[in-house]
């Protein structure tokens, strides 16, 4: 039982209502799949436009892969799953149910960094803090007792274990996470375990992720004059602010207010980036605003920023959006 | 699966009075003032006697959940003499300790508190901290934290953590010899 290979059979079963098209991708990384070493070449050129509800159950296998939280070895992957759910419990045990003091001289008013008063004290404000942000997040999806304590865990140990502050926006990307595992249609998948895992790696990732670096909005100014200077030079006019944008879409990288498949689809592009991600995001980015363009650019700065502010409300084809921004993006290779 | 063990932290309750600011003393030891901050502890019991409104609002400051008593030199209108809180599977009485004669003698706090039904009994005015058991029942008095407590003398200034658990109460004894001392002493529950 425990070195069963991992199923991937199932993800053809069930194809009814699906386009062609959408079955024939979900054949050919299946195929992929099917490999002893996967090829991630391969399996990123199939998967980079993002995966819509018709091609979500590949999600949970890629997401893993390109995480790094399966190896490229499939006969691996039960494994990994397994020996993961083990070390999570311990953690858990370790970081969150603690016994009593043990320390003959501790004492509940005692602030040395051994005593477990302390340190009982230090997290409980953690998982306060943490939970403040937590019942307000993806509140449709993850409402539900038991995902808001999961959530509220994944975060709390990430934060413990390493030693980190924790900073609204993690509270978004670990619910992306963990929504993903959850609502996996194969059971095997949809562990606690793997979410925390899977945030962990993104974390250590995304290292100084939620610092706003002006040379990057400087950046992406540029490129945007570069691209389409008239809709550039209209919002600098009106005096807009593009480091309001940043926050919104270069830190919280598109996982907040959207609808979740939305966000879901907007990762699937940048996990399949690799080593580009920040390249391809710019490219995203831009990609919206020549897509709001005829709004854009007859808007004043009060209508600009309300149609920037509310992106997720907007009637936009996310598919048609993606698109281009993968060709800005080879367009900006050649130059 | 699960061995028996404590459960892991309980609740906590400050146990303090007798401060008499600013007639016998000035404010809190600081070694004192240093360890009782804002957030730590669940409850504050309050024995009496604090002294003027910036003392009393201080102590608010420690827990949302303050209890106060009337001590003999306390003159706000709207402070009880007397009251009664459940902690878990604990009840509590609470009393300065003036109205009690003799003054701190266990026999007679002892019928006060199987008056009132309690398990256990807080109480001030002797200046002494001191943990009893008596039958079934528990007296505590955490002395006074500035050592301060009435005209006569000084005492060892003191107060007391409680931690709350549901078959004992661990008991938090600090006092101000020089140092800060702490010892501990358990009380189970016994119905």
């Amino acid at each position: 039982m425990q070195n069963q290979d991992f199923d991937i059979e199932s993800l053809s079963q069930n194809l009814v209502g699906i386009s062609n098209e959408n079955q024939q991708l979900i054949k050919d990384v299946q195929n992929i799949l099917r490999n002893e070493i996967v090829d991630e070449d391969g399996l990123i050129k199939l998967c980079q436009q993002g995966f819509t509800n018709q091609t979500s159950r590949l999600r949970g296998i890629v997401w893993r892969l390109l995480l790094g939280y399966f190896p490229l070895n499939r006969k691996y992957w039960t494994q990994v799953i397994i020996k993961n759910k083990d070390n999570y419990n311990n953690i858990k045990i370790e970081n969150i149910k603690k016994a009593p003091p043990q320390n003959k001289n501790d004492h509940p008013l005692s602030r040395n960094t051994d005593s477990d008063w302390n340190n009982h004290f230090q997290d409980q404000q953690l998982w306060s803090k943490i939970q403040k942000d937590v019942i307000r997040t993806r509140v449709k999806e993850l409402g539900k007792e038991d995902y808001r304590e999961m959530l509220n865990r994944i975060l709390f140990l990430c934060c413990k274990l390493n030693k980190m502050d924790y900073v609204q926006g993690m509270n978004e990307f670990a619910a992306l996470i963990l929504y993903m595992c959850m609502s996996d249609p194969n059971e095997k998948l949809q562990n606690e375990s793997d979410a925390f895992y899977c945030f962990m790696i993104l974390m250590t990732n995304l290292k100084n992720n939620f610092q706003l670096q002006k040379e990057k909005v400087r950046a992406f100014q540029d490129l945007l004059k570069k691209v389409d200077w008239k809709l550039h030079d209209h919002l600098v006019n009106q005096k807009m602010d593009f480091s309001i944008l940043y926050v919104k879409w270069f830190m919280i990288l598109f996982a907040q207010d959207f609808h979740i498949d939305d966000s879901l689809r907007i990762w699937d592009c940048l996990f399949c980036q690799k080593n580009n991600r920040e390249e391809f995001l710019y490219c995203l980015a831009i990609s919206f605003l020549i897509q709001l363009r005829e709004e854009l650019i007859v808007g004043d700065f009060g209508q600009i920023l309300l149609i920037l502010q509310n992106l997720e409300k907007q009637d936009i084809n996310l598919s048609e959006v993606i698109q281009r921004a993968h060709l800005l993006q080879k367009e900006q290779k050649k130059c | 699966m699960a061995e028996e063990y404590d459960e892991e932290f309980g609740e906590l309750g400050l146990v303090i009075g007798d401060l008499n600011i600013p007639s016998r003393a000035s404010d809190l030891p600081p070694q004192f003032k240093d360890l009782l901050v804002p957030n730590k502890v669940q409850y504050v019991f309050c024995t009496g006697n604090v002294g003027n409104r910036e003392t009393t609002d201080w102590l608010k400051t420690l827990s949302g959940n303050t209890h106060f008593v009337k001590g003999d030199f306390d003159e706000a209108k709207d402070i009880p003499e007397t009251k009664i809180i459940q902690i878990g599977s604990w009840k509590l009485a609470l009393v300065h300790g003036h109205q009690i004669v003799p003054a701190g003698d266990d026999e007679s706090l002892y019928a006060f508190l199987k008056e009132m039904e309690a398990d256990v009994l807080i109480t001030g005015y002797t200046g002494v901290a001191k943990v009893s058991a008596v039958e079934k029942k528990y007296i505590i008095n955490p002395g006074s934290v500035t050592g301060g407590f009435n005209g006569q003398q000084t005492s060892i200034p003191s107060f007391l953590i409680l931690e709350f658990k549901k078959e004992k109460i661990q008991v938090f004894i600090y006092t101000l010899d020089g140092e800060v001392k702490i010892d501990k002493q358990e009380l189970p529950l016994q119905k």
